[in-house]
């Protein structure tokens, strides 16, 4: 092979190399999304699971000796039952 | 801290949907532009902090739209991508500041990284001063 012949053929070979690429970079842009989303719900779904076992303590759980302190309930302040009776100042 | 703005310039529509949904999940804000022109408005309006670019461009030269920008932006980082390795000293001597072969996703978010980590005032200071 002289030069007139190797000069094309490698620019020919660099071209098909480059078109590779391309397909591989489409392929690979792909794969990085799919994995940047599956990443993504992961953290959504550890972040949910973590929210979900909060609730299900603080609601359902807490009389249910899992160890968890138990809040004594807030006192409500009673009303007395007599009547008002409105007293007129003596003059 | 405000979010980072990205502007991914590709002319292939696929490539630049999940380009521009991956920077998102990186955690930038992002704009999109098919070519050249649609690149040099975008960034004009909206002063991005990155702009990942390909360097095949259906309508000219992408070297001739870093220059543009550059010029405009002196502190926009550009991040130039293509399938030609001789592509990178051209991108750089152009002005862009680093230069990603393609398949290598993984390197333009190691990049991105990167070069957010040198100058994390750049942006912040930017946005500031407001430049319009």
């Amino acid at each position: 092979m002289d030069t007139t012949e190797v000069l094309p053929a490698r620019r020919e070979a660099a071209a098909r190399i480059v078109e590779q690429r391309e397909v591989l970079w489409r392929i690979a842009l792909r794969a990085a999304l799919l994995c940047a989303r599956a990443q993504n719900l992961c953290r959504r779904s550890r972040w949910e699971a973590g929210r979900a076992r909060r609730l299900l303590r603080k609601h359902v759980l807490r009389d249910a000796g899992t160890g968890a302190p138990r809040v004594a309930p807030r006192r409500t302040r009673r009303r007395s039952g007599a009547r008002l009776v409105a007293v007129r100042p003596v003059r | 801290m405000a979010q980072r703005r990205v502007l991914v310039v590709d002319d292939n529509t696929e490539n630049v949907e999940s380009l521009c949904e991956l920077v998102r999940l990186w955690g930038y804000e992002v704009e999109a532009a098919e070519d050249g022109k649609q690149a040099l408005a975008v960034a004009h309006d909206r002063w991005p902090d990155f702009i990942i670019m390909d360097l095949r461009l259906p309508d000219g030269d992408a070297l001739d739209v870093i220059r543009r920008i550059k010029a405009e932006q002196a502190d926009v980082t550009v991040i130039a991508f293509s399938g030609w390795s001789d592509a990178e000293a051209h991108a750089r001597a152009a002005g862009a500041d680093a230069f990603v072969l393609k398949p290598e996703v993984e390197a333009l978010e190691r990049v991105l990284v990167e070069l957010r980590g040198l100058d994390p005032a750049q942006a912040g200071s930017k946005k500031a001063d407001g430049h319009h």
